[in-house]
């Protein structure tokens, strides 16, 4: 699918973010920092006791860790790796991967083949680097033969997948830890808390005396205010092509690409902001009008979501 | 892959289901805000020799988001055919006057006199809104407005409920308040004067009015994952004119004469009950879900200031024959004892009581019922949405009443008691958008 960088998304504190684990107090809260799947991750915890923070923390961080380890394509050990090398093998997946892929099948029906989890190889001849080198019809028609989750024979718990081909779970991955980590945090304590990788966000319940947590979406226009979401229970995400383009003859390309033309979406907004019941669900929903291009504030207003548009 | 219309409209849904599929959690009522259910049936009760009733009534509810609902009822009654007007068979010819004292009935020897062109319609609109409070409580609260010919009615109602123990527990208390305003064709008669015999009444009033307040107090438990416990208790207060006016009592003689034959009607009066009555009712159901099919067993009390305690039992099963189709056997079975002032009619020797009617339905008497519901999923047609079609056939019987004062002379040939017996059908169907 589409690889989408996300804008950053802050509840008005800075994005620098040491490695590891770091806890510090705030005015009325704990915060943690820590780096996991390439992004800044936050956790604010509503609470003044600084072990019940740091437990929540520790145990938001470690699925984190968990989930990037298990699911990263950069890894060589694992089951992404074994799935990717399989060379046309079956490959026989645990649990927790077979509730992914029926997760994307489902996805990939719904979305009429919008949304795959196969296009990352489109990678190989896209380089969003904001210069102006578009590659040429016929390497895009070449390495579209490897896209397609309709190739992709899935019988749980055995998938089956062409040799070439590639899956990639980096369009729900961070989403779907996000989720994770916060069902994960509400099982060891119901402090409430607000959870923050690289802009995907979720929060578990309103903090105290029923407050709702401020979360500010970064505006990619530069004359228009911050939109504030005021969020009690809930994800928010958003999808957009702030930083990532190629530029040619005047033509803006941004990097969400088209996995059934293999090329970048037309008219796509700079950024879409969606809040829904978790993250995973928004995170689904933001992509998905991204990929409408012209067509991202009708496709969200016929569904009835909650949504920021900014182009 | 091509979606239909209706997946691409429920994309949102469908990948909630699959998200919650996902994170192993249960879909939260999602805020399909703006979404419409609707429920629409047409309801036909006919009494065999007696009246018809047609009576259709659409149900809207929307979605207002927040787990918050707005609820529309809409119901229209139309009642035709002949109604018993509580006066004795003679061994004469009789003459019942319409309200409007126009249009009679002539009643040949020995039949119960009905007034043949008894006619009402009925439109009633009700809406209610509910909405949690916190995550804990609920309020729903309402009002409605009921329209007849000669009959206004306004109401008002509130219900709060709190659930506890991990929802497993719902309290709830509830209040409601109806005031009626009755407009009799041809004014309010006189309780207890005689019934003009060429029609029409000399009215005391044009309109009299009566308010019902009640109060309801009741517990849901889920007992476990296949049993659900509910109980209520209700509290109704009635005051004002609980006066029936088209029901009429008959005076019989006590003594043959020359004219009349022993037990013979001399005249009728106008009916006259309490002012006030007081109904208390404990309702207790089990719904009880066997692997896929559910079994509904209910039982009310209930008992008033007017001396009727009443027994209901009803009992439903809901059979999943597939996915798509079900059948529901039901069986009711009500019991209760007569109202203290209820009397088939008046001897002529006897005082005139303070209070007295014959409306069958304040006697003694067992209703009986039995029915069945068929239940089936219905797929999109070219000009209706998908939904569930149910058609429910009943057969309802009434048996019981005497009093044994006024069973003297003719009146022995005749039959008092007729009870009655009844079928209903109703045929309903249920869609959203």
């Amino acid at each position: 699918m589409p690889t989408l960088s996300r804008s950053t998304i802050h509840s008005d504190f800075d994005s620098n973010v040491a490695a590891g684990l770091e806890l510090g107090p705030e005015v009325d809260l704990w915060r943690a920092r820590f780096t996991a799947m390439a992004c800044p991750c936050e956790v604010l915890i509503d609470t003044s006791d600084k072990s019940v923070a740091s437990n929540a923390a520790n145990a938001v961080s470690m699925e984190a860790w968990r989930i990037e380890r298990k699911f990263s394509r950069y890894l060589n050990d694992n089951i992404i790796y074994k799935i990717n090398t399989a060379a046309g093998q079956a490959i026989k997946v645990d649990e927790e991967t077979e509730r992914l892929l029926d997760f994307a099948a489902c996805l990939y029906q719904t979305s009429d083949g919008l949304f795959d989890i196969t296009s990352g190889v489109l990678r190989k001849v896209w380089h969003f680097d904001g210069s102006d080198q578009l590659p040429d019809s016929a390497s895009v028609r070449d390495v579209l033969k490897l896209v397609g989750w309709h190739r992709v024979q899935w019988q749980a718990p055995y998938l089956r997948m062409p040799a070439g081909m590639e899956i990639d779970f980096g369009g729900i991955g961070k989403e779907y830890a996000v989720d994770c980590a916060a069902q994960l945090a509400s099982v060891a304590s119901a402090v409430p808390l607000l959870i923050n990788f690289g802009g995907d966000i979720v929060a578990t319940g309103p903090r105290t005396k029923d407050r709702a947590w401020k979360v500010a979406i970064e505006s990619t226009a530069q004359d228009q205010p911050t939109p504030m979401v005021e969020l009690k229970r809930g994800g928010v995400t958003t999808s957009g092509d702030a930083r990532r383009f190629l530029l040619k003859d005047g033509v803006r390309y941004g990097h969400i690409l088209d996995p059934r033309n293999g090329w970048p979406v037309r008219d796509a907004p700079r950024s879409v902001t969606v809040l829904e019941v978790n993250c995973t669900q928004a995170g689904v929903l933001s992509t998905l009008a991204i990929l409408q291009g012209r067509g991202a504030e009708k496709f969200l207003r016929k569904h009835k979501v909650t949504h920021w548009v900014s182009r | 892959m091509q979606l239909t219309r209706k997946q691409r409209r429920r994309l949102r849904k469908t990948l909630l289901a699959s998200s919650c599929a996902l994170l192993g959690v249960m879909p939260s009522a999602m805020a399909d805000k703006g979404d419409w259910t609707f429920d629409t049936s047409a309801l036909f009760y006919s009494e065999v020799g007696g009246i018809l009733v047609l009576e259709p009534m659409i149900l809207a509810k929307q979605d207002r988001g927040d787990d918050s609902y707005l609820t529309l009822n809409i119901v229209g009654d139309v009642l035709t055919g002949p109604t018993p007007t509580g006066g004795m068979p003679s061994s004469k010819s009789q003459t019942v006057t319409g309200p409007s004292g126009k249009k009679t009935t002539a009643i040949a020897p020995g039949q119960t006199p009905v007034n043949k062109y008894f006619k009402d319609t009925r439109g009633a609109v009700k809406a209610t809104w509910s909405q949690p409070l916190g995550d804990l409580w609920r309020l729903d609260w309402g009002g409605g407005v009921s329209l007849e010919d000669d009959f206004k009615s306004l109401a008002a109602n509130a219900l709060l409920a709190r659930s506890f123990n991990e929802q497993n527990t719902t309290l709830s208390g509830g209040l409601s308040y109806e005031y009626d305003s009755i407009n009799p064709i041809g004014g309010v008669p006189q309780p207890l004067s005689v019934v003009p015999a060429a029609g029409g009444t000399s009215p005391v009033a044009h309109s009299r009015s009566k308010n019902i307040k009640g109060v309801l107090i009741g517990v849901t438990q889920v007992m476990n994952q296949n049993w659900l416990v509910q109980m209520n208790f209700s509290y109704g207060a009635s005051s004002g004119y609980l006066n029936n006016y088209y029901k009429q009592v008959s005076v019989i003689a006590s003594q043959a004469t020359a004219q009349t034959a022993l037990g013979d009607p001399l005249y009728q009066i106008y009916e006259n009950r309490p002012s006030t009555r007081s109904q208390r009712t404990i309702y207790l159901r089990n719904k009880v879900y066997l692997d896929g099919n559910v079994l509904d067993i209910s039982y009310r009390y209930g008992w008033d200031t007017w001396g009727i305690r009443s027994n209901t039992l009803g009992l439903r099963y809901r059979w999943a024959l597939s996915d798509h189709f079900f059948l529901e056997p039901q069986l009711r079975y009500y019991r209760q004892s007569a109202a203290y002032f209820y009397r088939r009619g008046l001897l002529n020797s006897e005082p005139l009581p303070a209070f007295v009617s014959a409306d069958y339905r304040l006697d003694a008497f067992t209703g009986r019922t039995i029915g069945l519901e068929f239940g089936t999923h219905v797929s999109k047609g070219s000009w209706w949405p998908a939904g569930t079609l149910t058609l429910r056939l009943e057969h309802y019987t009434q048996t019981g009443g005497s009093d044994p004062q006024v069973n003297i002379g003719v009146q022995q040939n005749f039959s008092l008691f007729p009870g009655l017996s009844a079928n209903i059908v109703q045929v309903d169907y249920s869609f959203g958008f």
